[in-house]
C-alpha cells in the first residue's frame, strides 16, 4: 500500500552530487572529492576526465584534506547575477593541506576571518532550500580558532 | 610570411546608444577607417569581426551595410578580446599571401550589471564565485599582501585613466575624477570600488589592414607596421607555479602575459625597453599594474608604485592606456581590441592629439587584450 506518511525532517541534498563527502549533519567536515592524475600527480578539484597538466587520462577519484589556509580573499558587495549567495560575502581562495587550490565563501557569520594565512576548514553549510523543500548543502570556509 | 601594414582605423563614439542598432554603430567605425586609409570598401577582400553577445551571423549584418561584395565575412568571439582576435586572424590571412586587403571590425551593445562570465546554472555561479571584479580582486588582495601596495595605488589607476579619457573624444568618460571620489565610490569587491571597474558599453571599432607590398596605391599619408603578436588561452600552471595557481586564468594571472610577451617582442625584434607606448586591458584596476609587470615594462611587484609615480600618465616615461583605457574609453567587450589598435595607430602615426605621447616620436606600440578563452599581444612600428 502507498504510504502517505509525510517526511517531517527536511532531506540534506549536495548542490552537486558527488562534490564533496556529505557529513551527517551541517557544519560538520565537507571533504571535497576530486581526482589525482597518475601520470603527473596534479590533484584536480572539481574532478577532470583528463589531466590539465600533462593530457593523461589515468585519473584516479582522491578524497582531499577538508582543512587549508586561505591564499587571498575578497568581499563581493554587489549582487552577482544567478548566485543565491546574499551580499556582503567572503570569496576566499584556499590552498588545501594536501590537495589543489580552490575557491569557495565563508559561512555568513565567519565574514570576518577571511583574511590571508587563516587556516580554515570546509564544512557542509546551508546553502539554499530546493523546490521540493530539500536543504541544498555546499561547503564553505570556516575559521580553524588558533 | 609578407609584411602587413596598418592604414587606417576608426571608431563610433564609445558610450550608451539605446537608440542606435549594431549596423549604425559598426557602419559609422568602418566609414571612419575606410576613410581614414583611404581603400575603398570594393577593395575590401575579407572582413574579420569581434563580437560577443549579438546573435547569430552579426558580422555580416554589420559589414554589408557597407555594400554586398560577397567577400567572407568570419565572426571570431574570445569575449573581452574579440576584436585582437579579429586582428590576428586577419594578419595571418594578408601576411599569407591569402588576401591583400582586409577590414577588422568589433562592435557590441551591452546591458547594465555585471557581466555573466559562467553558465548560470554552475555551481561557481550559484554559490557568487563567478564574479568577474572578484578574480581581480582576489589577485589585488594578494599582490598587496606580497608587495605592499595600497588601495590607493589601486584606485590612482582610475584617476589616471579619467584624466587621459577626458582628452579622447571618442571615450565614455570624458570627465576626470579624484582619487577621493574613486576611493569613495561603492565598494564592489573589495578593495575594488565601482571606480575602478570598466562600464558597460555600446560602441564599434574598426582597422584597415594591407600588405605592405601593396599599400602604395592607397596614397596613405602614413601607416605602422605589424611587428609582433602572439596568442594563448591560459596554460595550466602546476601549484607552486606562477600566480594563477591551480587555475589557468590567464585574464588576472601576469605569469602568461609574461610568456606570451617573451613570444611577441622575440618576433618584433625588441625588448620591453623599446617600447613607447601601450595599452592594456584594464577591465578592472589592477589589470594595469598586472600587466605593466607581466609585460615587463616594470619589474615584478613595482608595478602600483609606478602608477603612484605616474609613470604610466601619458606624460611619463611608460605610457599605458593614452585614449582612457577600459576604465574611461568604455569597454564594449566586442570592440575593445580593435580599439586599442586604433589609440596605438593615433600614437605612432602622431595624431594623437593632445593626448600624444613622447612629442610624436613614438616608434614602438604594444597591446595586450585578454578575455575569457584567452590572451592577444601585439606589437607596432612606425
Amino acid at each position: 500500500m502507498a504510504s502517505d506518511v509525510t517526511e517531517i525532517k527536511p532531506r540534506m541534498v549536495p548542490l552537486r552530487e558527488g562534490m564533496f563527502r556529505m557529513p551527517d549533519r551541517l557544519d560538520m567536515p565537507a571533504a571535497l572529492l576530486g581526482d589525482r592524475c597518475r601520470n603527473c600527480g596534479e590533484s584536480f578539484f572539481p574532478p577532470r576526465v583528463f589531466c590539465a597538466a600533462c593530457s593523461s587520462g589515468e585519473m584516479e577519484a582522491v578524497e582531499f584534506a577538508s582543512t587549508g589556509e586561505i591564499d587571498t580573499f575578497t568581499i563581493v558587495r554587489q549582487q552577482p547575477p544567478n548566485s543565491v549567495m546574499v551580499p556582503p560575502y567572503a570569496i576566499v581562495r584556499v590552498r588545501l593541506d594536501d590537495g589543489p587550490t580552490v575557491q569557495t565563501v565563508m559561512a555568513t557569520e565567519d565574514i570576518g576571518s577571511a583574511r590571508i594565512g587563516q587556516q580554515v576548514q570546509l564544512a557542509a553549510r546551508r546553502l539554499m532550500e530546493d523546490e521540493s523543500g530539500n536543504i541544498v548543502v555546499s561547503f564553505m570556509a570556516r575559521p580553524i580558532p588558533s | 610570411m609578407r609584411e602587413v601594414v596598418v592604414l587606417g582605423a576608426g571608431l563610433h563614439r564609445f558610450g550608451r546608444f539605446p537608440d542606435k542598432s549594431l549596423q549604425d554603430l559598426g557602419r559609422e567605425a568602418i566609414k571612419n577607417a575606410l576613410e581614414d586609409s583611404g581603400v575603398p570598401f570594393p577593395d575590401i577582400e575579407v572582413a574579420y569581426v569581434g563580437r560577443v553577445l549579438a546573435g547569430m551571423g552579426a558580422g555580416l549584418n554589420v559589414v554589408s551595410e557597407m555594400g554586398q561584395t560577397g567577400i567572407p565575412v568570419i565572426n571570431i568571439e574570445m569575449a573581452c578580446g574579440s576584436s585582437t582576435s579579429a586582428f590576428r586572424e586577419a594578419y595571418l590571412s594578408v601576411a599569407s599571401g591569402i588576401y591583400d586587403t582586409a577590414l577588422v571590425v568589433g562592435f557590441e551593445k551591452m546591458q547594465r550589471g555585471m557581466l555573466q562570465i559562467s553558465e548560470g546554472t554552475s555551481f561557481q555561479s550559484v554559490m557568487g564565485l563567478a564574479v568577474m571584479p572578484a578574480s581581480y580582486a582576489l589577485q589585488a588582495q594578494r599582490y598587496m599582501a606580497d608587495y605592499g601596495a595600497t588601495p590607493e595605488m589601486f584606485a590612482q589607476v582610475s584617476v589616471k585613466s579619467h584624466k587621459a579619457g577626458a582628452l579622447n573624444p571618442y571615450a565614455q568618460y570624458q570627465k576626470e575624477t579624484t582619487l577621493e571620489e574613486v576611493m569613495a565610490s561603492r565598494m564592489i569587491a573589495d578593495p575594488i570600488t565601482l571606480l575602478q571597474c570598466s562600464p558597460t558599453t555600446d560602441g564599434a571599432s574598426a582597422v584597415v589592414i594591407c600588405a605592405a607590398e601593396k599599400s602604395a596605391k592607397y596614397a596613405a599619408k602614413r601607416q605602422m607596421t605589424v611587428a609582433g603578436w602572439a596568442t594563448g588561452s591560459g596554460r595550466y600552471e602546476r601549484k607552486g607555479e606562477g600566480n594563477a595557481e591551480g587555475e589557468a586564468d590567464a585574464e588576472t594571472g601576469s605569469s602568461e602575459v609574461e610568456r606570451l610577451s617573451k613570444q611577441a617582442y622575440e618576433r618584433a625584434g625588441i625588448g620591453p625597453e623599446d617600447v613607447d607606448v601601450t595599452q592594456v586591458h584594464d577591465a578592472f584596476s589592477p589589470g594595469e599594474i598586472f600587466m605593466a609587470e607581466g609585460l615587463g615594462l616594470v619589474p615584478k611587484g613595482e608595478g602600483a608604485r609606478a602608477v603612484w609615480e605616474g609613470r604610466t600618465e601619458i606624460s611619463g616615461d611608460i605610457p599605458i592606456n593614452t585614449d582612457g583605457g577600459l576604465l574611461s574609453r568604455g569597454h564594449p567587450i566586442g570592440a575593445t581590441g580593435a580599439a586599442m589598435v586604433t589609440e596605438i595607430f593615433r600614437q605612432l602615426t602622431g595624431e594623437a592629439g593632445p593626448r600624444q605621447v613622447k612629442g610624436g616620436k613614438a616608434r614602438v606600440g604594444l597591446i595586450h587584450n585578454a578575455g575569457i578563452g584567452g590572451v592577444n599581444i601585439l606589437v607596432f612600428k612606425r
